[in-house]
């Protein structure tokens, strides 16, 4: 194959990486523990079904910095991604090691000079290591979703997750269809006049939906932008 | 063009620069979080917990469709009479295809929104983008079949019975584009939300968010209410018939609508985000980007090659393609050099000598030559019916004859009229033996490009002849193809043909 007419710079490697404290098994544990806190309006857990478990370590660029007198690090994600969490990562005297051969370590893309502009304080020293987390995916009903644990603290970083809603949309639908199905067909087999009868249940669901205030949905811009 | 190339060595990057900064976009979001059927204290209550720009990639592919499509649209009318329509439809468009290099999960995004223009050169790591995953090669693959599809469609949009379908597909770019955008992650009442905002025009492109419950609700149960009273009235009319005189075919109607309603109204009422999760993290061990795959040599490539470097078969001269070209001079021995990612060939040419007239009108103006593909070919059409008055004075250029191609840079509108005009005039070429002085334009038109326009010439040619074309089969045998630069002579945007 020819030689490529611009050479491409070699890749960026790794200095170390963060030792995982968290297990697989602790690590589901707490994604357990984690979703079936009340803290949050999830839906029953003995319909969530786990599946993969995968580690990986994600390159960040750690920046020391001198800032008024204090010493500050700085990490930042040294790859793309949409993951929620990574982006203020936070840690505090961490232990790392020399990266190992079977180290599941996402290339880092990212050259530390991009992140520059938004740091502050006198540069110390920057490496880049590779911070573990787990990603673990879960599945309600027939959507897959995911959630990361942190392997070295085992923080949860909330990914987009499955709502349990406080209305039963079935049970919403039976109501509001069957009566004023059974009341039309009785109607229109045994008197027209029954629908006066459709006609005001129609209107009760009308008042008690407030839907006639539904239809101006327009609101006015705050002042803060809102 | 040199898409041949790009897609097995490596792929042009490109990357439009944000424009949107972060307080615009923020006020974006706030804007659209007060939008729609979202959650009406959504604005009052969403703190925006991530802010960032990230760059994600594109596939890209342009080509230029051509295609030929012929045939006829047959209707009935109340008398019993067919009435057939025939039609003939010339494409000559520029396509475009895209698709999303990386896994953007349930955010929605699956094409670039933006269009070619205004892009800079993509310097690796120099800003923070999501790393492409997959092959180019599959991913140029996927655009051809894509772009050929749109190109079938648009010849075929009118024509239910196809008599002549040619369609040809002239790649242009193949290359990679970043495109910015700001990703807001943002929390509501204990869950977690993403709003993607365009980096350029400051759009929300997608994301998640909950949806006004009370409006759900409400319009769930007003839909499935008047469901209701459609499906109960007319199964009471189809089932007594007594002093109802509607039309059966009413009551069946209103049965249907009153079923297509309830079946409509519950799901789109039901889900609380604004997107679906789409299943895309089923693989999570994909989540790992996928490098993209080099061109891997065969073993019997690898066996009939001493080393990958690139040599010419002439001289030996090592050579290096300048980027863009598909065809270029060796440096040592002027041969001219098909270079591919793993082969070299020589392409035979010639260069056209300026008449005399030219020599004379443009004294002391040097010529650009322009280079051309000759293509000596046997067109030999079996079969030909046309609707309609078919007289014409234009000539015909079946049989053997040359065809030229422009391989330059020219504007196509330009390219054209010469290509038909040298295709009917066949011009006597007088060679220079030693070179000649001049600009040589570069070649970014490969043989098998070239061959297609060729034949696409043809069927352009005859359609553009008077009558509507319907059939034509024909046997197309090229035997010999050579470069010949032809000289012309520019006068600002003009040029005046030297032979």
């Amino acid at each position: 194959m020819a030689e490529t007419p611009e050479g491409r710079p070699a890749p960026l490697q790794c200095s170390g990486v963060v030792d995982p404290l968290i297990d697989e098994a602790r690590a589901r544990e707490i994604v357990r523990e984690w979703l079936e806190s009340d803290t949050k309006p999830f839906i029953p857990d003995d319909k969530i079904r786990f599946g993969k478990a995968v580690m990986l370590y994600y390159p960040f660029w750690k920046y020391s910095r001198e800032d008024g007198g204090t010493d500050v690090t700085i990490y930042r994600p040294a790859c793309g991604t949409l993951l929620s969490g990574l982006q203020n990562l936070q840690r505090f005297d961490i232990k790392s090691s020399p990266v190992p051969d079977d180290a599941n370590i996402l290339p880092a893309t990212i050259y530390s000079s991009v992140y520059y502009p938004e740091l502050h304080g006198i540069a110390r020293a920057e490496e880049l290591i590779g911070i573990p987390l787990w990603l673990i995916s879960y599945k309600v009903k027939n959507s897959i979703y995911m959630v990361e644990v942190d392997a070295e603290s085992g923080m949860v970083y909330e990914e987009w997750h499955p709502i349990k809603e406080p209305v039963n949309w079935r049970k919403t639908a039976m109501i509001a269809s069957i009566p004023v199905m059974i009341l039309s067909l009785i109607a229109v087999y045994f008197s027209p006049w029954l629908f006066l009868l459709v006609a005001a249940l129609l209107i009760f669901f009308l008042y008690q939906s407030e839907m006639l205030g539904v239809i101006n949905l327009k609101r006015k811009e705050g002042k803060d932008g809102a | 063009m040199g898409l041949e190339r790009s897609v097995e060595d490596q792929v042009a990057e490109f990357y439009y620069k944000a424009k949107i900064t972060r307080g615009v976009a923020d006020r974006t979001l706030r804007t659209w979080f007060a939008k729609g059927i979202k959650a009406p204290d959504l604005a009052k209550y969403a703190v925006v917990s991530e802010m960032y720009l990230l760059y994600l990639p594109f596939w890209r592919f342009v080509a230029q469709g051509k295609a030929v499509a012929c045939g006829y649209s047959e209707y009935t009318e109340q008398t019993g009479n067919v009435i057939r329509n025939i039609f003939e439809e010339l494409i000559d468009e520029e396509f475009i295809w895209t698709e999303c290099a990386c896994d953007t999960g349930k955010y929605g995004i699956e094409k670039l929104w933006l269009d070619p223009g205004g892009e800079s050169p993509y310097v690796r790591g120099s800003v923070v983008s999501m790393e492409p995953g997959g092959s180019a090669i599959e991913a140029s693959k996927r655009g051809r079949k894509a772009v050929h599809d749109l190109i079938q469609n648009a010849a075929e949009k009118r024509i239910d019975v196809l008599t002549l379908n040619k369609s040809f597909l002239i790649p242009k770019v193949f290359e990679l584009v970043y495109a910015p955008v700001w990703i807001a992650h943002y929390e509501y009442k204990g869950g977690s939300f993403t709003a993607i905002v365009d980096g350029v025009r400051g759009d929300v492109l997608g994301g998640t968010s909950p949806i006004n419950l009370t409006a759900r609700t409400r319009m769930m149960i007003l839909s499935l209410a008047v469901g209701g009273i459609m499906i109960g009235s007319s199964v009471a009319m189809l089932i007594h018939s007594g002093p109802y005189q509607l039309a059966e075919m009413f009551q069946i109607i209103l049965l249907l609508l009153g079923i297509a309603m309830c079946m409509a109204g519950y799901p789109a009422f039901k889900e609380g985000k604004t997107f679906v999760a789409s299943g895309t993290m089923q693989h999570i061990s994909s989540l790992h980007p996928a490098v993209r795959v080099p061109k891997l040599l065969t073993d019997h490539e690898i066996l009939n090659h001493e080393s990958t470097i690139l040599k010419c078969p002439l001289c030996g001269e090592e050579v290096n393609q300048p980027w863009g070209e598909v065809i270029s001079p060796c440096k040592k021995c002027a041969h001219l050099l098909d270079i591919t990612a793993d082969t070299v060939k020589v392409v035979p040419y010639d260069v056209a000598k300026p008449d005399l007239l030219s020599n004379v009108a443009m004294e002391g103006v040097k010529a650009d030559f322009i280079p051309f593909w000759r293509f000596d070919v046997n067109f030999e059409v079996t079969d030909k019916l046309t609707g309609g008055d078919t007289t014409t004075g234009l000539p015909d250029i079946a049989g053997k004859r040359s065809y030229y191609i422009c391989a330059a840079d020219i504007p196509r509108y330009l390219a054209e009229p010469w290509e038909i005009d040298m295709t009917i005039r066949n011009p006597e070429i007088v060679e220079v033996i030693t070179g000649y002085e001049g600009n040589y334009l570069p070649i970014l038109i490969n043989r098998k490009t070239a061959r297609e326009l060729t034949e696409f010439l043809y069927l352009r040619y005859e359609t553009e002849k008077p009558g509507i074309l319907q059939v034509l089969r024909y046997n197309f045998k090229v035997n010999e193809a050579r470069i010949v630069y032809i000289p012309y002579y520019k006068e600002e945007t003009a040029y005046i043909p030297g032979i």
